[in-house]
């Protein structure tokens, strides 16, 4: 009778030993849906930082005189242009950071990245990813003959990217 | 003297009850045995299918940052878009993927001073992906976008910057 009881009881844990492969495996593909997040987020400000050096640089200082200077509301704005362009479905809620320098931006973000087997669990619905990059402007030769580049420190200001300025 | 009954003697068993003992474990158990079954098969396809369309996303991801970048580096339109191609087939192909399965598209964008490049690449996901198995059948296809300017103050193109 007692070999009888213990026989079933080890049939029982076999779908309780399957469960907990399960619950790990989904824990692992959400920890790889995070990374893949980060990812993005990293990719998307290092492209804003890109396009923020260039697009941000005052046009009339550097046609009149090979001054480069970046205008922190054109660099702003052409970051709020660029993050969105990317079209990310995957972030939610971004918020970020900006620093513009005389020659270079710095960006920080985070996102709201959901679950896809977390979702169904309370408390891992969402995860907060956080990401930062920087891009500075090189010289060409017209630049370098005026003699532009100097790096000055400066807090990072949030930026709304609804009025597509820092801020 | 009356003959004593053998030690030897098996005792008696009853046939009936001995079956009927035998079967209540293995009632409990097949049911457990199922839904383990079931669990593990299901739940494993599920698994499966979710981690091979996030890796084709990877993939995706990293192609199509890769094209874009190479694309407004290019040192010309003429081959901004063959260039764009080739590192997108390098990046899928660093991933493990096989490049002529992949499309690429420009989805904005011209090779001109500010102008704004997105492209798009698509890729079909397996239908599962396993351990010592590999990528088994085709599910939908994973797509992924990157979008960069080309830079306003670059050589090698007529025109002044318009960055607005």
């Amino acid at each position: 009778m007692r070999l009888n009881a213990e026989r079933g009881s080890v049939l029982a844990l076999v779908p309780a030993g399957f469960l907990v492969l399960m619950l790990l495996a989904a824990l692992a593909v959400d920890s790889a849906v995070t990374y893949l997040g980060q990812e993005q987020l990293h990719d998307a400000l290092a492209a804003a930082a890109n396009d923020a050096v260039t697009a941000g640089i005052d046009t009339p200082s550097f046609y009149g005189s090979g001054t480069i200077k970046l205008d922190p509301v054109r660099a702003g704005r052409a970051v709020c242009v660029s993050v969105l362009a990317q079209n990310d479905s995957a972030l939610h809620d971004l918020h970020l950071w900006m620093t513009v320098n005389r020659d270079s931006v710095q960006l920080q973000g985070t996102a709201v990245i959901d679950g896809v087997f977390g979702r169904v669990v309370p408390g891992f619905a969402h995860r907060t990813v956080r990401a930062s990059a920087a891009a500075v402007v090189t010289a060409g030769p017209i630049a370098e003959a005026a003699g532009q580049v100097s790096a000055e420190a400066a807090p990072p200001t949030p930026l709304d990217c609804s009025t597509g300025s820092a801020g | 003297m009356k003959d004593r009954p053998s030690r030897s003697t098996p005792p008696t068993v009853l046939p009936a009850l001995s079956r009927y003992t035998g079967e209540e474990g293995f009632v409990g158990g097949f049911e457990g045995l199922l839904f383990g079954i079931l669990l593990f098969v299901v739940g494993t396809l599920i698994v499966a299918n979710a981690w091979g369309v996030v890796d084709t996303k990877f993939a995706a991801v990293e192609a199509a940052k890769q094209a874009t970048r190479t694309y407004v580096e290019a040192p010309s339109g003429a081959v901004a878009g063959a260039e764009a191609q080739q590192a997108a087939d390098q990046a899928l192909a660093g991933y493990g993927r096989d490049p002529r399965r992949a499309r690429m598209t420009l989805q904005s964008g011209s090779f001109d001073r500010c102008q704004r490049i997105t492209i798009a690449v698509s890729y079909p996901a397996p239908l599962l992906e396993l351990p010592f198995v590999g990528r088994v059948g085709t599910g939908e296809a994973v797509r992924a976008e990157h979008s960069e300017l080309v830079d306003p103050f670059r050589s090698g193109l007529p025109g002044t910057s318009s960055c607005v």
